[in-house]
């Protein structure tokens, strides 16, 4: 066997391990309840923003706490502490994926990824404003 | 119905060159198959003068083609330009107020444009294989038709329908918005009139947007180039001649595409508020993964076409680096990433067809390479380890592996929807994995390693020669004088430098010390091995500045300071915690704040148009807090939508140093500012208090009083315009503290227009005093005011400032990878 197999065999077998390592840092999404039950652990839960609950950033009292409420894919509602300023278009948001740990009955999000339903994609015809009205 | 003003001209012709360039791909794809063809199997006179004649067809053809996708980009200019918004296209991405000198920026915003921006550099691209390719000219740039045909579908924009249902082929950006939508709008003849363009997302508005997507997509389309190549030899079967003209093509694309990835670097990290050069995102991930694979392949193809080994893996990653390209496109323009990146990216309902791309340039270069594996020359005898070829494989290797590693973790959205789908088929759930929690950590982790890796093979075999089977023993111990000396020289001084900056984690010592291991023995390589000659010196220049870069990524990655934070910041490795994302200050106007060694002030603000800019001074004081030995102010700024209430985009401002970046951005502000909604809220809470008073009365408030003096029939309140018939009165109103004696006035203005009583009024902002001049009575000669009190006015900013030392050694030695690679393309071409 030539040397550059064996090597490459033992480079393939090197990054079959580290492949391995690698998938163990993955996790699956998780949600409200099993960051409860696993307080300890980090979480990464996706849900959607609850619009009609109080979004609370006060920066006078804390520069780096914004809270709102988030319901998780399985339905449960839980206040979101995030560890932030609040993000800009943050109300237009939809889906959230949070990263973070539940403290008592509120879970802390030190990553927050929005997914809003950016201003460019909204399927709809821009009208001159003035012209719109009146016509109404 | 006729609709009236409407400009279908442009749009028929766009149509037209579209179908043109459809077609002339085509033919191209078509004659230039032929000339290949005929010149493998008949290499007769008559054999000649048939391929001549298909190549001057192909070449008709093509520049056909090229004229007609440059006609394309013009024909969307041209509407963008004099904004059509009946085309969907302007109405999307222009609008009246948007600066004539973002129109490219515009142009390329939509994923139709950036589809037309990668024809046209494969069209440029194209036309001058024409002149320079020879031999190659047919093989090459028939693969290459073959690519634009599928790229031209993407802005076809036929649909087929089945029933109810409908498959689309393409996204036409001549498409018209009456085409597009069914709207009552358009029962008016009149309604070209009626509509406003969207314009460009404010993010977006800045320079970068209009000179990285030209580099990457330049980036992008040369990564073709080699791949063509790639494909042409292993159907003429001519696998080692391929190779030379092959190489300045994938050196030119290695510069130019990591040249369009490090915009993106310097962009984010310049312009946008993500506090960094790198975020290890998807997108950023997947078009990093394709240069990675195509430096694996230039030294493939160096090793190969100097020895003749490596050929099947130099085919394999040049196919590989294009199809990775086609698979970075479909990740980021399918919406698959939706949940793991920042970068927004809409669905076009084209995914089926990017697959049925990948897989067209997949699966057969591949059989192809499978089924001919056999007649690829390679010579007998196994690499001698002593040699430069057999180092410069694993390097390879290792370059591979890293890719590997960065697309399994980046495609965890796509093995979802497979997994999902497949689970789904047989009844089973949908696949869930998430990435992992800390993403930045994950990949900074395992990168590393390779880092380590490239840094020290690449100084070995830097001081090694091809095909050499054994060193004699001088060769052995001036080898192993100039390894020992460079091996010392790192290590000694990583350990110091380590030491003395007070970096503590041993992965990183080790990741400095082959960074400089690859510095020393690559200046080593240029004074004693090449003596100083520039021309030749273009690999010794990549390595230096990859080692510079690692450099530059330890410190500024390490050593990264939050100073709004006030303590040190070790997520790089270790993840985040609650406490490492506090990294947001308040800073009250006129308020000094300690930041580390700066004393920060937000001193104030002034507007420009819907740009918000913030004054934010430094100042350093010497140990005994007795002297300013530094002073400098930082002006980040924000910009409001068009209603001046909501914030669109927030820009940082960075101080360089040539040792350091102090990085300054806006994150936040008093909710009254930024939305309209609380601005309203405080509005309407204010009460007013009725005073009823006749002249020279005073009246109070919780802290001052308010002296009423007079009239003055010619009102100067800045609130009031006069119209004709009116009749209007100012009251003047003279206010005190009680504490002070500095002296305010106001003006209300009370009048009568249409025999309507109407209030303008009047506000003191400093003082939080608003005024309202409410009723006459002339009888009683008693006049009636209103006066509210604000609470004062708090004005504060929230800021992040991060000190990044060292990160120019990132940007030099990106620069001077693009300069080796430019460097050794110049010298592969002259060759």
């Amino acid at each position: 066997m030539k040397k550059t197999n064996i090597i490459a065999i033992g480079v393939i077998a090197l990054g079959m391990l580290a492949l391995v390592f690698a998938a163990g840092d993955m996790s699956t999404y998780s949600n409200f309840e099993k960051a409860m039950s696993q307080p300890e652990g980090k979480h990464q839960i996706v849900g959607y923003l609850s619009k009609d609950k109080p979004m609370e950033y006060n920066p006078e009292e804390d520069a780096n706490y914004f809270s709102f409420y988030m319901k998780d894919k399985k339905g449960m509602e839980k206040k979101v502490g995030y560890i932030g300023t609040k993000p800009q278009d943050f109300e237009r948001s939809e889906e959230l994926v949070l990263t973070g740990t539940m403290k008592g009955d509120e879970f802390i999000a030190t990553d927050m990824l929005m997914k809003c339903p950016s201003k460019y994609t909204d399927e709809e015809i821009q009208l001159k404003e003035k012209v719109y009205t009146e016509n109404k | 119905m006729e609709y009236l003003n409407e400009h279908l001209l442009p749009g028929q012709l766009g149509h037209f060159l579209v179908i043109l360039g459809f077609v002339g791909s085509m033919l191209a794809a078509v004659s230039y198959f032929f000339a290949t063809r005929i010149g493998l199997r008949d290499e007769t006179a008559e054999g000649l003068a048939v391929q001549s004649g298909w190549l001057r067809i192909g070449r008709g053809a093509f520049t056909v083609h090229s004229l007609a996708v440059f006609g394309i980009a013009g024909t969307v200019l041209y509407i963008m330009l004099n904004q059509y918004y009946e085309y969907n296209y302007a109405m999307e991405h222009v609008s009246s107020d948007l600066d004539f000198s973002y129109i490219f920026s515009a142009f390329w915003e939509g994923q139709e444009g950036s589809f037309i921006l990668w024809l046209f550099w494969h069209a440029v691209l194209g036309m001058i294989l024409i002149f320079v390719a020879k031999r190659w000219e047919a093989p090459v740039i028939s693969i290459l038709s073959c690519i634009q045909f599928f790229i031209l579908t993407m802005i076809l924009g036929v649909y087929f329908y089945h029933g109810n249902d409908f498959t689309k082929i393409g996204s036409s950006p001549f498409i018209l918005v009456r085409d597009m939508f069914d709207a009552p709008i358009f029962s008016r003849p009149d309604y070209v009139g009626l509509l406003k363009g969207k314009g460009l997302n404010p993010l977006l508005q800045n320079y970068w947007m209009t000179i990285h997507p030209p580099t990457l997509f330049l980036g992008f389309a040369s990564t073709a180039i080699p791949f063509c190549y790639a494909v042409a030899g292993l159907w003429t079967g001519k696998h080692k001649e391929w190779l030379k003209p092959a190489l300045p093509w994938a050196l030119f694309s290695g510069a130019i595409l990591g040249t369009g990835i490090l915009m993106g670097g310097a962009w984010a990290y310049e312009a946008l508020s993500f506090g960094g050069y790198w975020a290890w995102d998807p997108v950023e991930n997947m078009s990093l993964v394709p240069w990675i694979v195509l430096v694996a392949g230039i030294h493939t193809g160096l090793v190969a076409k100097n020895t003749g080994y490596s050929i099947k893996a130099t085919y394999l990653f040049f196919i590989l680096t294009f199809v990775l390209i086609l698979y970075s496109t479909f990740l980021t323009r399918s919406g698959v990433l939706g949940d793991t990146s920042v970068h927004a990216f809409t669905e076009m309902g084209l995914e089926w067809q990017l697959v049925a791309f990948i897989l067209t340039f997949l699966i057969p270069p591949l059989f192809l390479l499978f089924k001919k594996r056999k007649e690829i020359p390679s010579p007998k005898k196994e690499e001698s380890a002593y040699s430069k070829e057999f180092w410069m494989f694993i390097g390879s290797l290792v370059l591979i592996f890293s890719t590997v590693l960065i697309s399994f973790t980046t495609s965890i959205p796509v093995f979802n929807k497979v997994g999902t789908f497949f689970s789904e088929l047989f009844g089973g759930n949908a696949i869930d994995m998430s990435p992992p929690v800390d993403v930045v950590a994950h990949y900074n982790k395992y990168q590393l390693w390779i880092g380590v890796f490239v840094g020290i093979l690449s100084g070995l075999a830097q001081f090694m020669r091809y095909r050499e089977d054994k060193m004699t023993d001088k060769r052995r111990r001036n080898f192993m004088k100039h390894i020992l000396i460079a091996l010392v020289l790192s290590v000694v001084g990583g350990v110091l430098i380590s030491y003395l900056s007070g970096i503590g984690v041993w992965q990183y010592v080790l990741l400095m010390i082959a960074g400089l291991f690859t510095i020393v023995i690559n200046l080593d390589y240029v004074i004693t091995v090449l003596r100083g000659k520039i021309k030749i010196s273009g690999s010794a220049v990549g390595h230096i500045g990859f080692g510079l870069m690692l450099l530059g990524i330890i410190f500024s990655g390490a050593k990264k300071e939050v100073i709004s934070k006030g303590f040190m910041d070790t997520s790089a490795i270790e993840g985040f915690s609650a406490e490492d994302s506090r990294i947001n200050m308040i800073l009250p106007k006129a308020t000094p704040v300690v930041m580390n060694d700066y004393v920060v002030t937000y001193e104030g603000d002034k507007m420009d148009g819907f740009m918000r800019h913030f004054n934010v001074n430094y100042k350093k004081y010497n140990d005994d807090k007795s002297k300013i030995i530094e002073e400098f102010t930082l002006n980040p700024n924000i910009l409001y939508d068009r209603m001046l209430t909501k914030v669109e985009a927030s820009n940082p401002s960075t101080k360089h140093y040539l040792t350091k970046d102090i990085f300054t951005y806006v994150s936040a502000l008093p909710m009254s500012e930024t939305d309209p909604e609380a601005a309203k809220a405080a509005e309407d809470s204010l009460q007013y208090i009725e005073h009823i008073v006749t002249e020279k009365d005073t009246m109070f408030t919780s802290q001052h009083y308010v002296v009423f003096e007079g009239f003055n029939q010619q009102p100067g309140n800045k609130d009031y315009t006069a119209q004709p018939g009116d009749i209007p009165v100012a009251a003047k109103l003279l206010v005190r503290k009680m504490t002070s004696d500095s002296v305010w006035r106001a003006e209300p203005v009370y009048l009568i227009r249409d025999n309507f009583g109407i209030s303008v009024d009047d506000e003191i902002e400093e003082l939080g005093l608003k005024f309202r001049f409410n009723k006459v009575n002339p009888k009683a000669r008693t006049m009636t005011f209103e006066i509210a009190e604000k609470e004062p006015k708090r004005e504060y900013i929230v800021m992040q400032a991060i000190l990044f030392p060292g990160i120019n050694l990132v940007w030099l030695g990106c620069i001077m990878m693009m300069l080796g690679l430019a460097m050794g393309m110049l010298r592969r071409w002259r060759d």
